[in-house]
């Protein structure tokens, strides 16, 4: 028996890729924001909002993935921004590599902001370094007020915590400041907002946030 | 299930490490898992064992050990070991925490049989 010591991270690749996507987006100056979420939280429609709030004083490109279908790039591509549809083919988060080859469609001189919405899974794309500024975590008020306990690594791993459909809190047994407490015992640094992608409210605060954060 | 991710990425490791007409010495492959990491050891058992089959690899075992979430509190410098995920200081109960480890997805060693052991 002999043995071969190596102590080798295992997502050392994906490692590598993140990096080398840091130091392009550092270069370009754009800040770039992982957006992170369970299926139907309002990723997409946060974008929507905040593009359309952010329009005429920023550049937003976007990255989206998903397991199949490219509807989330039509959408966002209704609002005329440049936008690069990852699918996934069964993966069930998005990977540095699968980042860097969407990348390459996205003209960086011209963009300030670049959101990557991933997957929605609240487990696997915590562990996967896409290069980004900020982990940002959404989640919606109807999936239940436990989701931070139940998904720490994901809501530990992250910068900001969204709270998404404030607008349905008089129909579901919900409560935002029982959200805040459960994140906060996991990250108590996490930046925290409050938005209704359906009216509106909320969006302006997030997006003084994102603006706060752009390089250029 | 990123688990068959996670056992792809662990033979591309294992293929740079060992010589190539070696690969079917390897036995075990040991890992070391943080709890934070996110994986499961038992889908990551049933990714690896089934990529493995038919290839040079396919004698070859995941040794898994997980390992616990470490925490250094910002306030006291108390460090505490944790299997639970509560990120709050057990000895002064303040939040502000840091993880000193519990996130690891490290291979650390592979072992192989020795050549008169195959012949056997």
């Amino acid at each position: 028996m002999s043995a071969i010591t190596i102590e080798r991270k295992v997502l050392e690749k994906n490692d590598q890729i993140a990096d080398e996507l840091r130091n392009k987006f550092r270069s370009k100056k754009m800040f770039v924001i992982n957006l992170l979420s369970s299926p139907g939280s309002g990723k997409t429609s946060l974008i929507e909002r905040t593009v359309e709030f952010l329009k005429d004083k920023l550049n937003i490109s976007v990255i989206v993935g998903d397991v199949q279908t490219d509807n989330d790039a039509k959408r966002i591509g209704k609002l005329d921004i440049p936008v690069v549809q990852i699918i996934t083919n069964g993966s069930c988060h998005l990977e540095a590599q699968l980042v860097r080859d969407a990348y390459r469609n996205i003209e960086d001189e011209k963009t300030d902001i670049l959101i990557i919405e991933n997957v929605g899974n609240l487990v696997c794309p915590a562990g996967y370094d896409l290069g980004e500024d900020k982990k940002v975590v959404l989640i919606s008020t109807t999936e239940g007020d436990d989701k931070p306990l139940k998904y720490p690594a994901m809501f530990r791993n992250s910068s900001v915590m969204i709270i998404n459909k404030i607008d349905l809190l008089p129909y579901v047994n919900s409560s935002v400041e029982d959200i805040k407490t459960n994140a906060k015992s996991i990250n108590s640094k996490l930046d925290m907002f409050e938005v209704s992608c359906k009216s509106s409210e909320g969006i302006k605060e997030w997006c003084n946030w994102l603006m706060r954060l752009t390089k250029k | 299930m990123h688990e068959l991710s996670i056992a792809q990425n662990i033979i591309q490791i294992v293929n740079n490490c060992v010589e190539k007409d070696k690969l079917g010495l390897v036995e075990k492959i040991y890992l070391k898992l943080g709890l934070l990491s996110n994986v499961l050891a038992d889908s990551l058992h049933f990714s690896f064992n089934s990529i493995v089959e038919n290839t040079p690899l396919q004698n070859s075992k995941l040794n898994i050990e997980i390992l616990p979430i470490k925490i250094k509190c910002n306030e006291c410098d108390e460090i505490n070991s944790t299997g639970d995920f509560i990120f709050v200081c057990p000895t002064c109960n303040s939040p502000s925490i840091s993880i000193i480890s519990g996130d690891e997805m490290i291979i650390s060693s592979i072992h192989l049989k020795d050549e008169s052991e195959l012949v056997e």
